[in-house]
């Protein structure tokens, strides 16, 4: 970590709130003037309905698109569709790979990210869009709200992690904390914990920085108090 | 059938009486049948069909018996199509309850029917017409009232009957349907009155009428299609489709060719070919003889619609051949007083030599300007690969909803047969030039009532900030790294302020610059109130210099100037009154920002904690000529790169210190009570005013702690990137104004508001409370109870929390020497009253007006400016 410089690196463009897929997508069309989308999605969700408000809003903007699975040979397919854009909706897995294919290619495409689950709603390589639209995310699982402290917990130790990223972290926290268990409120939460862990770790590395006991005050708690309710 | 043996079914509507009797009866029957279910109406709809088209021969020749007019082959045809295409074109539509949901959008839409139809029946297709609007009322769970024409009535009735008998047996209503039994124009008035809507089929006149009726209509118009041959036609195609289309019950659909206008390169072969098959050319004294009795008193000779060429020219006093099928006069004008330039619906076409397609166009247009048909049919033959250019040209200069390429014109007009896009039907509208209120072929969708159903939903959001935002104590040289080894620039802009420039601060950049070998200019002309004039000024530099990068070093001054120089060094053409034409939407604007970052990279480097404008999207501007503000707002004006030094605010005075750490305080306040407030806004504001309530007094105090410094620009870039997104409220509003007419630094007119706007902003009952769906009800005092305990502050209730966090801002305020009224900074009280009403309105037209959580009135903002203006309400 350089003792002289920290970073706080967000996607370009972030978008939310329920049913805000549509609107952000017809970007794509007017302002972005993209005209070939390759959609990687999990093989899982090809089988089903998940994936209609995307392919439908992109087929009623007239532009061209192809839907891969992501655990098939991505790269290839990348490379043979020739897409200005590339879209990932899916799981953490798929966003993951999506990150490495468009890493892998040359030129930069345009990356946007559609979230379909309450983990990991970022990636470590910085997309130039994400939509968060909670008609796309699955209902949580019991392991969710653990999950979000966690990611909220670590944002705290990243090399880059900052008043920023504290500013989100305690977010997310007291949305958990305040008791929330709808799906509403805990994509809100993931979202921001995950904005934030992505921005602490954005550049690898953890290094020197602990900002538990600045999130102990600034919620108005212990820092033991913190630590029980985050593990 | 006398009146007392009538039951309600057999009302012989004869008399007006008899007539309200049987609408009554219809529309009871259609209240019922309004409560079907789609499948209940499709397998009414179905049988109806069915029925229909086993009637075809025995209606047709009905058909052509009454009226005289047609060919029993020809109407077998036109019943067969009318039950058969419209059902087929129908059958999965959906016409009955939910037809349409969209569950992103919270969109329902639900189809009803209108109620009564009056179908006027016309006697060129009696049975055809009537099968046509029964099915289709049967589709829309409508009623119907047929008005037939008096030539016509039995078969048109001998037609509804039958449709009407086999939706009864499949389950519709008795007495859905009802005719006129002694058409009369009273009567027919009478019919058009008391319907719902009108689908009036038939001449001009009776169109007419409908329209005046008061009831809404559908109408149609006439006809006079010409056929025009270009010379790249298939001839043969073109000759007997025409033909064809021509004799179909002897030329008795409105949508038929009157006129054939051919290219003469290609006149004699069309002609060759026409009477190869059967076409007669007239001679001059026939000519005479058919002019004389095509029309009577200007008016279509009624005894000549849909008949014979052998019987025609009997008429008209000579003889042809019986096979004869079509008769031609050619002629040359194309005025209305050529009767061969008029409508016939018979098998007489005109036909014109034109010298080129240019004047085959201009015939066209003449003749439907000149012998009326605008509004109807057109048609062309043409090669329509390779002439594509010409095909559009005819489309674009034929005033007709029906431009037909390649088919014959009365069987290609209605639909389905020659082209399978284009909706089958019998009723067809001529739009505004044949004085209707349809321009396509009718169907069911003008015989629904369309219900909307709008569920809320929350305007989609954003966080937007910089790409890049780098910050702590001497980030500053690592971070202008990037301009060599990352993003290879090679030429740079710098713009600052004359104090900073002269004091040696642009010295760390240029050195830096200098090391990497890369090329810059400083412009440090800019005003504490940046002028448009040094922004063209600036802009006029950088056309000279042509940077790849912009730096903007400095306070907001600085800033905005180098963001307004920015837009004119890439958009010079850019109209600065549009740009910052005031917005309610910032995604909706009227006005599309430019592209930014084509020619500059953006470097905005603060010097003041702060105005966070090194990662807004903002920029304020002073029309140095009038002194007009204007506020310039995109994310097109986002820096790319955000450099935030704490080196850089070490030096800062007290005064500015105060005043533009408060500023920040406010930013992250008007960012969270705003209606545009979101998460990401609220989490970074919050910690703004935390880290600002516990480093501001120490930075105003002791300018040398590191610390406090750091963390007082961090929360000013913070409450920067909060407001960027949430945008900002009224009491910036009124600090701009007040800055504007008063002179007072922006923080420092922002801290003698504060509480005033807060009081105002938290009243649980507002006058009036801002309009954006996710801010659903008043709740600003719950709002800024939360920052009041995330701040340390407690309470019993929320009113002590709030009273007690007005203080924690007011002792904040004491603390960093800021005075308590506008008074106390010298404006003197008969200038400040002199301004007041056009500060208050300014105010209130400050696009910072928008996102406030309480819409403010012009005499609510003029109080507040008077209580901080003398310490207490007036």
């Amino acid at each position: 970590m350089n003792e002289n410089l920290q970073s706080f690196l967000v996607p370009g463009k972030l978008y939310f709130k329920q049913g805000c897929l549509p609107v952000a997508l017809a970007e794509l069309k007017y302002e972005l003037h993209k005209n070939r989308i390759l959609i990687l999605t999990d093989a899982a969700l090809m089988l089903t309905d998940a994936l209609l408000p995307v392919t439908g809003a992109l087929y009623d903007l007239g532009i061209t698109f192809s839907v891969i699975p992501s655990d098939g040979n991505t790269l290839s397919s990348c490379r043979k569709f020739e897409p200005d854009c590339i879209i990932a909706c899916g799981s953490a897995e798929t966003l993951q790979v999506a990150a490495g294919v468009r890493e892998g290619f040359d030129p930069k495409v345009y990356f946007i990210t559609i979230p379909t689950t309450l983990g990991k709603t970022q990636t470590a390589a910085r997309p130039d869009m994400v939509i968060v639209d909670e008609d796309m995310v699955a209902e949580p699982d019991e392991t969710a709200i653990s999950g979000i402290l966690a990611t909220a917990r670590d944002s705290l130790c990243g090399a880059n992690a900052s008043d920023y990223t504290l500013g989100f972290a305690v977010q997310a926290m007291s949305i958990i904390f305040g008791g929330a268990k709808d799906k509403t409120s805990l994509l809100r939460a993931a979202s921001l914990a995950e904005n934030a862990f992505a921005i602490a770790y954005a550049g690898g590395g953890k290094g020197g920085v602990d900002l538990t006991a600045d999130a102990a005050e600034a919620l108005g708690l212990t820092v033991e108090e913190l630590t029980a309710k985050l593990n | 059938m006398s009146k007392e043996n009538q039951t309600p079914e057999n009302i012989f509507v004869d008399s007006v009486e008899a007539l309200t009797a049987k609408l009554a009866q219809i529309r009871k029957a259609q209240a019922e049948y309004s409560t079907f279910t789609q499948e209940q109406v499709d397998a009414i709809f179905k049988a109806a069909a069915i029925a229909a088209n086993h009637a075809r021969i025995p209606l047709a020749k009905m058909a052509v018996e009454e009226t005289g007019m047609g060919i029993v082959e020809d109407k077998v045809i036109k019943n067969n199509y009318a039950a058969e295409h419209i059902y087929n074109h129908y059958k999965n539509v959906k016409t009955c309850g939910v037809i349409e949901e969209d569950k992103e959008f919270g969109i329902v839409k639900i189809a009803e029917p209108i109620g009564v139809i009056a179908a006027v029946i016309p006697t060129t297709n009696p049975t055809s017409t009537a099968i046509f609007k029964c099915l289709l009322a049967l589709k829309t769970r409508n009623g119907i009232i047929i008005s037939p024409h008096p030539r016509a009535k039995n078969c048109t009735i001998e037609a509804a009957k039958i449709v009407m008998a086999a939706a009864e047996k499949a389950g519709a209503p008795k007495g859905l349907f009802g005719w006129v039994d002694v058409p009369s124009l009273e009567l027919t008035n009478t019919v058009m009155k008391e319907a719902d809507i009108i689908l009036a089929t038939g001449g001009p006149g009776m169109v007419k009428a409908a329209y005046s009726s008061g009831t809404p209509a559908i109408g149609v118009g006439a006809g006079n299609a010409s056929a025009v041959i270009d010379k790249s036609a298939d001839i043969i195609n073109a000759v007997n489709s025409i033909i064809h289309s021509k004799t179909f019950d002897n030329g008795m659909i409105c949508a038929t060719e009157q006129t054939i206008i051919a290219h003469k390169d290609v006149y004699d072969a069309v002609k060759a070919e026409m009477q190869k098959r059967g076409c007669y050319f007239l001679n001059d004294e026939e000519k005479d003889k058919i002019r004389k009795t095509m029309l009577i008193n200007s008016a279509l000779n009624a005894k000549i619609v849909g008949q014979r060429p052998v019987t025609i020219a009997k008429l008209a006093g000579f003889d042809i051949p019986d096979d004869v099928k079509v008769i031609v006069g050619e002629v040359e004008s194309t005025s209305v007083d050529e009767a061969f330039a008029h409508e016939k619906l018979t098998t007489i076409l005109a036909m014109y030599k034109a010298e080129s397609f240019e004047d085959a166009t201009d015939k066209a247009e003449q003749l439907l300007v000149n012998a009326g048909g605008l509004g109807h049919t057109s048609s062309l033959w043409i090669d329509n690969v390779n002439e594509r250019e010409k095909l559009l040209t005819f489309a674009d200069r034929m005033k007709t909803c029906r431009v037909l390429v390649n088919t014959p014109s009365s069987l290609g007009g209605i639909g389905d047969l020659y082209n399978f896009k284009f909706a089958p039907s019998l009723t067809l509208g001529c739009g505004s030039w044949g004085g209707n209120s349809v321009s396509e072929n009718v169907g069911v969708k003008h015989l629904l009532n369309i219900k909307t159903v709008a569920e809320r939903r929350e305007n989609m959001l954003w966080f937007r900030t910089p790409q890049k935002v780098y910050f702590k104590k001497g980030c500053l040289p690592v971070a202008l790294d990037e301009l060599k080894n990352v993003l290879g620039k090679k030429r740079v802009f710098l713009v600052t302020d004359s104090f900073l420039f002269k004091n040696g601060f642009t010295k760390v950049i240029t050195d830096k610059l200098t090391d990497m070998g890369i090329t810059y200019t400083v412009f440090s002309d800019v005003e504490p109130d940046p002028t448009l004039l040094s922004a063209q000024k600036g802009a006029e530099a950088m056309r000279t210099f042509e940077p790849d990068c912009i730096i903007a070093l400095g306070g907001g001054s600085a800033m905005d100037a180098a963001k307004i120089m920015w837009v004119l060094y890439e958009h010079p053409d850019a109209d600065f009154l549009d740009m910052a034409m005031r917005f309610i939407d910032i995604r909706k604007r009227v006005y599309t920002f430019p592209k930014m970052g084509e020619k500059a990279y953006f470097i905005a480097i603060p010097t003041s904690s702060g105005t966070g404008s090194e990662v807004t999207p903002f920029a304020v501007i002073t029309d140095q000529t009038t002194g007009t503000k204007y506020p310039l707002a995109d994310y097109e004006l986002l820096p790319n790169m955000a450099i935030v030094d704490t080196d850089l605010m070490m030096s800062a005075p007290k005064g500015l210190t105060a005043a533009s750490g408060y500023d920040a305080m406010v930013h992250a306040l008007e960012a969270y009570a705003s209606v545009m407030a979101t998460d990401y806004t609220d989490g970074l504001a919050i910690r703004a005013m935390q880290l600002i309530f516990q480093n501001l007094p120490t930075a105003y105090n002791d300018g040398t702690n590191v610390k406090a410094r750091e963390k007082m620009a961090t929360a000013s870039t913070m409450a920067g990137m909060a407001f960027a997104n949430a945008f900002l409220g009224v009491c910036h509003s009124m600090a701009h104004k007040l800055g504007a007419y008063h002179h007072l630094p922006h923080g420092v007119a922002n801290a003698l508001l504060l509480t005033i706007v807060m009081r105002f902003n938290a009243d649980p009952k507002p006058r009036k409370m801002g309009t954006f769906s996710q801010y659903q009800y008043p709740h600003t005092l719950e709002r800024y109870v939360e920052c009041a305990e995330a701040c340390g502050v407690t309470g019993k209730d929320d009113n002590e929390i709030f009273e007690k966090f007005l203080k924690k801002l007011e002792e904040l305020r004491d603390a960093v020497g800021i005075k308590p009224t506008i008074k106390d900074y010298g404006i003197d009280e008969k200038v400040f009253l002199e301004k007041l009403d056009q500060m208050s309105e300014d105010a209130f037209d400050d696009q910072c007006t928008g996102a406030n959580p309480r819409y403010p009135l012009i005499s609510e903002i003029k109080a507040m400016y008077l209580e901080a203006y003398y310490g207490e309400k007036q």
